[in-house]
Formats: C-alpha cells, structure tokens, sequence
C-alpha cells in the first residue's frame, strides 16, 4: 500500500494546494513548480490535492426526500403583518449602518456611566490610601484602647479620651436606632458624623476598630458628604436627617449616559430579533 | 421597486425566468414562488445535505430556508437568485450545525446506514461499485471533519461549481479568504483521508 509522504516542513503545503487548483500567479507558479519538481513528497501532495478536487466534484448528490413547496397555509402564516414588518426593516442591508451604530451608543454610554462612577470611587480609594497612614497611630492607641472599648461600652460617660466617646455610639447604633448623639463629642459637625460612620466602623469589630479609625471613618464621611451639610447649612439638626444625602438628583451626565446605553442595546436587541424572525 | 429583470444579462435565460418568479412572487403570487422552488429545491437539498449529515434535518433546514426566503422576498435587490437561496441554506445549515455543536447527538448517521447505495453508472461492475461506494464513503466522512467554514467554500466550489466571487459574497467574506478556505480545506482533507488515500490514486 502506497504510504503518504509528508513534504519537508519548510515546503509550503498552501502553495502546492494553490498549485493544484491553478490560482498561482506566473511568477508563484515559476516557484511552486520549481519546489515539485525537485521534491517528490510536494508532487504527491499536489497528486493528491487533485484526485480528491475530482472526487469531492463527483460526489454523487444526495437525493431529496420531501417536497418543500409552500401550502396556501404556509404563506398565509409566513407573510410578514404588522410588527414584523416594521421589525424585518431592522434586518434590511441598507440598515446595517444601525450596528455600528449601535455599538458606539453602547460605547459611550458606558463610558459615560465610567465618567459619572469615577468621581465617588476616587475618595473611596483615596480615603482607603489614607487608612495607612493612620494605622500607625492607631497601632500607637491599640490595646490601651482594645481594653477601653470594652469599658466605654458599660459606662454612658466616655470623658476619658475623645476616641472612647466616639466608640459608644457606634455601638449605639448597632443595638438601637436612631442612636442619641452623644453631648461629649467636641464640634457639632463631628458630633453628627460619628452616627452616619457608626456601622462600618462598629462592623469592624471594636478591637478592631479602634479610636483611630473611627476618625479615619468620620473623616471618610466628611470627604464624601458632610462638608456641603458644614458649609451649606450650619443647622446640625437638618444635616443629620437621613434623606439630606439623597435629596440630590441624578446627574446630567448619568442621565444622557443611561439613555445612551438603553438606546443601543436597543438597536442591538431589535437586529437580533429581526435576525431572528427572517 | 425597481424592475430585477435589468439585473440580468440577456443571454442569461434561467437567471431571466428567476427573476420575472420573483417579481411576480414579490407580487402575492405563490404559484411563482413555488415554481422557483421547484428549479432550486434539489439543488438546495444536495447543498445542505454536504452541510448537514443527518437527512431529516437537511430536509428541515431547506424547508426553513424555502420559508425564510419566501418571508424576504422584499428584501431580494436583484442578482442571481441561486446565489441568494444558496446564502439563505447556507446560513440555515450553519446555524444547524451550531446547534448541534452545542448539543452533539449521532455524528454521522447515514455512514450507519446500510440501506445506502451509491448510485450505479452505465457501466459500473459490482467490484467498480464497492470501490466507488467506498470513496464516497470516506470523503464524506472526512468532509464532514472538517471545519464548518471550510466545507462550505469546498461544497459550494467543488461540488456546486459557484465561483470565488459569488462564493465571497454568499459568505460575507473577501476572495482570499474564500481562496485560503477552500485550500486549506483540501489540505485538511487529504491529511483526513491519509489511510485510505490509495482509493482515490490512479
């Protein structure tokens, strides 16, 4: 039985291939000719190539096995009515400009949704940058303030250290709400934070959160919200009230990017479908 | 719309007759829309019947085809209408291999199948038919191995004699790539058929 022999690995198959089926230029042919004349493994090859070309053209064709004209009932139920004609226009050639289309809309949507997170994740990530640079203070307080935690918790007057005082109600807050302001925190603007700064610095753990962080906590809050509540309204009593963060609208730029992105996926969903129903 | 018969070169009667079909199809007139797939219908069944091996489902996919088709007959812009069923079962075909990607069930269910005879010629001797059942036997098997894309460049350039232009254009894809396909399909071919070569030498 005659074996296949493989052509050397840098003979190039493709080449040989387009040899056997005639779509070489002059000069490429010059080549390919070149290379089957001086290796017989590339001759089989293009030996080869051709024999199957003339057996896959001689296939004998498969013979059909049902008749596949359409019933009068067939075309009643296929001709297009209504939805799916104005839905078939999505899927007609002259509309394909819809998908890039589409796709720039989803693009900039979504890069506008970036643009509108960017801002309120930047503190986020800057205020947990900065918890580093307070953990050695904190490491300072540690365990003077891991046993205070403890104690602060039974006594309702925490006049030892300001950090204790500002433990209290964060634990206020865990098991009551709303919690009491406590009377001994020093500003008023700190005195409402620490009940809006309460479970996250709580959620830690009290030895694990100690005074330090709780500041390292406020001051989180207050990069984020209070200072328009400071500045823009002394009242502590308005600045405390739990809506006050959320009385802000969405903004533009949120806005127009969300109606980007539905606009697209739109376009997306209504080629798919029109894809779909031809 | 335009009148698609001046797509047409006026020596080219069965591409004239398809067109006058489609307008008259496009007009409400299901008599034409079957009479064109009583012209394309065997030609459409041994296409996808390459495509797809299992027969029921080739009759399917035509079926589906002949339905889609006939729901975009608006959409036809004049061309050869051959080219334009063609690309409609081609897709149709491939969409059903997809699936069966997904969900694989029995590879190939007519090389099981004992009931099938290769067709005997004129002069065909018993032993000329074994050999000639044989051959077809394993290139179908080793066409059907081959990648989806790749097949369909060779089925519709070998077996359907479609040119690379139309080729390209039924596939969405530029002439080299149909060139690059069919070839390479032919090389990966040959390395399927590498045990059994011997039946199509000499």
């Amino acid at each position: 039985m005659p074996r296949l022999v493989h052509t050397r690995p840098d003979h190039d198959e493709t080449l040989i291939a387009r040899l056997a089926a005639g779509d070489l230029a002059e000069r490429e042919a010059v080549e390919a000719n070149a290379l089957v004349a001086a290796c017989p493994a590339c001759a089989q090859l293009r030996a080869d190539l051709r024999s199957i070309m003339a057996a896959t053209a001689g296939l004998p064709a498969a013979r059909r096995t049902r008749d596949f004209r359409l019933t009068d009932a067939d075309a009643a139920r296929l001709r297009q009515s209504g939805w799916r004609r104005v839905l078939g226009r999505f899927g007609d050639p002259r509309l394909a400009f819809t998908k890039p289309l589409a796709t720039g809309l989803v693009a900039l949507g979504i890069a506008g949704l970036v643009l509108t997170a960017a801002p309120s994740l930047i503190p986020a990530i800057g205020s947990s940058g900065a918890a580093p640079a307070q953990a050695p203070l904190a490491g300072a307080y540690g365990p003077a303030q891991a046993t205070a935690g403890p104690a602060g918790f039974g006594s309702d007057s925490g006049g030892a250290a300001p950090g204790a005082g500002n433990l209290e109600p964060s634990f206020r807050a865990i098991q009551s709400a709303p919690p009491p302001l406590p009377a001994a925190s020093a500003a008023p603007a700190a005195s409402s934070e620490p009940a809006a700064s309460a479970l996250p610095a709580a959620s830690a753990g009290p030895s694990s959160a100690p005074p330090a962080d709780l500041g390292v906590g406020g001051g989180t809050a207050a990069g984020s919200s209070p200072a328009p509540v400071v500045e823009g309204n002394p009242s502590v009593g308005k600045s405390t009230e739990p809506g006050s963060e959320q009385t802000e609208g969405p903004s533009a730029l949120l806005l127009v990017s969300l109606a980007l992105l539905v606009v697209g996926v739109g376009l997306f969903l209504l080629r798919w479908a029109a894809r779909r129903t031809a | 719309m335009g009148d698609l018969r001046t797509t047409a070169t006026a020596d080219d009667g069965p591409q004239r007759r398809d067109l006058i079909l489609v307008e008259r199809a496009q007009a409400g007139d299901l008599t034409a829309f079957n009479d064109l797939v009583l012209c394309y219908q065997d030609q459409l069944y041994g296409l996808v019947a390459r495509m797809v091996p299992d027969p029921d489902q080739a009759a399917d996919v035509v079926q589906e085809a002949f339905f889609s088709a006939y729901r975009n007959l608006g959409a036809f812009r004049g061309g050869s209408v051959k080219s334009w069923l063609s690309r409609i079962a081609i897709n149709a075909a491939m969409d059903i291999q997809r699936a069966r990607k997904r969900r694989p069930v029995q590879p190939y269910p007519e090389l099981e199948d004992d009931s099938w005879q290769p067709p005997a010629g004129e002069e065909a001797d018993p032993e000329r038919q074994v050999l000639t059942g044989e051959r077809v036997r394993v290139l179908t098997a080793a066409l059907a191995a081959i990648g989806d894309d790749q097949r369909a460049a060779i089925v519709l350039f070998d077996i359907e004699g479609f040119d690379y232009a139309e080729i390209a254009e039924m596939a969405g894809v530029s002439l080299g790539t149909v060139k690059s396909r069919i070839h390479r399909g032919r090389l990966a071919l040959r390395r399927g058929l590498v045990d059994r070569m011997e039946l199509f030498r000499g």
